[in-house]
């Protein structure tokens, strides 16, 4: 079984193993696993296993190797992947092959990384459950009946599950570090503009952002490493330096000088006792690591569902104006008019959480409703990130939990769409305000359920948010623990 | 704000009619309240005073939009090809002009 990519890349670099053989038992794991679990919707095992020979014969030849030569990933159905299949779980976007890769896609690839396949999800990034794809839900490694979180649920749960050393997931509200946590993996969401968004399938322009999901801190780093950067082919990508090295932080090392902001919102109602218990814990343990904790307040956080669901949804309802059945997907049966054909192939194509989106988006701009719905909550949109401005002036990082649950039960929430949207109550600010996030397993609750504690950093410093990652996850044992499932697989 | 508790199903019609977006009726039927209640919630925002301050539309902190340096070429058959109705070349629509 694979068991992280850091060690992956050692045990590949030392020879002990070959590219052929780790990929060969990620298929396998798949393919013991995966019926059960449902979080892949593509697995090109010939195109993977033809990767890896070849990072093998040039191992052997001596060439110089990509930084992830010969490690078996996968990707969520969000980024394009020339040649092959690319749904996003839309039944609109069934059988479309994109004739050109995402750059982060390019770029796992020239680091020599082998590409297992694609990662179910909920459709077009729009859920916290990973049940909206269009395909089939996805269902938690840590007890099957439950949710695996989204959107980015594939990703986590493929990560969980031992069926690739990492994954590239999407995060516009938490779609990364939500999953990351109720699965009991790492998940990176860096600053928006660090990643390149060109060839992701896009959702919420202003909010979207590519993250690596991982089995450490040090693993996702490394994958961060390898994908951020400029990129000419995206106007919001952003020109500042990547930092290195983040994948070989020294082991053991304290948080002695760092001030760590502990929200009072975050710590209040509404948190469940076995989520509220977890924290309390991890608290302890970076205090014990010699970080100062710093009581913080971020008025604003409450109000960032409720602007959240304007914006985003806004932009959601402009970039999904190109589903239209001319130029690629599915199309609806015969229609008189280009009319009908938009409404009909949108009516059929699309499932029900992306109507109730793109309904909303389009409310919030429409004429007469725009200033109250889209301009109001893009107003509010500041004040939220003007709270993390002032905030930032007393600390170095901000401690939260990553959602305020465990994982629910599938169908719990499907009929109740509020319920839902504040799944994403403590990741949904970041995306607002831009910033990088990550989620790391802190504990469990008492149904062995694992909980994700949330570290927020200030723009462009994931270097910080690495740093007292891998530091709590030193001094800590929870991203050793697999759900039984993965321990019985191959 | 505007403030909306009731949203009726002729104006869900209304906007998935501008969404280009057919719905059934049983969607509109399930939609209705569903909406009302998410826009009974976004409700909230009034409460905050919002006079003379800049609204946030992008999230680059540094930046902001540069022009694009690169485009993607694609051939003619190329970028047909995951169309669902390409006539050589070309993408084949439904006749607008009568």
């Amino acid at each position: 079984m694979i068991d992280g990519l850091c060690s992956l890349r050692r045990a590949l670099d030392a020879g002990h193993l070959s590219a052929v053989e780790a990929t060969t038992a990620c298929l396998r794991s798949i393919e013991a696993t995966d019926e059960r679990l449902g979080a892949w919707l593509a697995v090109d095992a010939e195109g993977a296993l033809a990767q890896a020979a070849n990072v093998d014969r040039r191992r052997a030849a001596g060439d110089a190797l990509g930084p992830l030569a010969g490690v078996p990933l996968g990707v969520k159905d969000i980024f394009l992947t020339r040649g092959l299949t690319t749904t996003c779980a839309s039944r609109i976007l069934e059988g479309f092959v994109p004739p050109y890769d995402a750059t982060v896609i390019g770029r796992l690839r020239a680091a020599d990384a082998v590409l297992l396949g694609k990662h179910n999800m909920d459709e077009f990034a729009m859920g916290s459950s990973s049940e909206s794809s269009g395909f089939h839900p996805v269902r938690n490694p840590w007890d099957l009946d439950r949710i695996p979180g989204g959107s980015s649920g594939g990703s986590a749960v493929a990560v969980a599950a031992g069926h690739c050393a990492g994954a590239l997931g999407t995060d516009t509200g938490g779609s990364v570090r939500q999953p990351a946590a109720l699965c009991g993996v790492v998940g990176l969401k860096p600053t928006y503009g660090r990643l390149s968004r060109f060839g992701v399938i896009a959702f919420a322009s202003s909010l979207d952002q590519p993250g690596p999901l991982a089995r450490t801190v040090r693993d996702a780093a490394a994958l961060f490493e390898v994908c951020a950067g400029l990129d000419p082919f995206d106007a919001t990508s952003a020109d500042v330096p990547v930092p290195t090295g983040l994948a070989d932080l020294p082991a053991g090392a304290d948080l002695r000088g760092l001030r760590l902001g502990v929200p009072a919102e975050c710590f209040g109602e509404g948190l469940q006792p076995g989520v509220a218990s977890a924290m309390r814990a991890a608290l302890d343990v970076l205090r014990d690591l010699g970080a100062e904790l710093v009581d913080i307040e971020l008025p604003h956080t409450r109000f960032a569902v409720a602007a959240y669901y304007l914006i985003a949804t806004a932009e959601a309802s402009s970039n999904l104006a190109r589903y239209d059945g001319v130029r690629f997907g599915r199309r609806a049966g015969a229609a008189d008019d280009l009319h009908d054909l938009y409404g009909a192939t949108r009516g059929a194509g699309f499932g029900l959480e992306v109507k109730r989106r793109i309904m909303l988006g389009t409310f919030a701009l429409s004429a007469g409703y725009y200033d109250a719905y889209y301009q109001k909550a893009s107003q509010v949109r500041t004040l939220i990130s003007r709270d993390f401005d002032r905030a930032f002036e007393a600390v170095d990082a901000i401690v939260t939990p990553t959602s305020p649950t465990t994982a629910f039960r599938l169908g719990e929430r499907v009929a109740d769409p509020l319920q839902m949207y504040l799944a994403d109550i403590f990741t949904i600010a970041c995306n607002l305000a831009g910033l990088p996030g990550m989620s790391i397993p802190c504990g469990f609750d008492e149904l062995n359920l694992p909980v994700g504690l949330q570290l927020l950093g200030r723009a462009f410093d994931e270097a910080t948010v690495c740093r007292v990652g891998a530091a709590y996850e030193d001094a800590t044992d929870w991203t050793a623990r697999r759900p039984s499932l993965a321990e019985a697989s191959p | 704000m505007v403030h909306r508790t009731l949203l009726t199903e002729d104006e869900v019609r209304r906007i998935a009619r501008l969404a280009r977006l057919d719905l059934s009726d049983e969607e509109v039927a399930l939609l209705t309240p569903q909406l009302g209640d998410v826009l009974l919630y976004v409700e909230q925002l009034a409460e905050l005073d919002t006079t003379g301050v800049v609204a946030t539309f992008d999230a680059a902190p540094v930046g902001r939009f540069r022009p694009l340096g690169l485009r993607v070429e694609l051939a003619p058959g190329e970028a047909t090809a995951a169309a669902p109705d390409a006539w050589e070349g070309s993408f084949r629509v439904p006749q607008v002009i009568g």
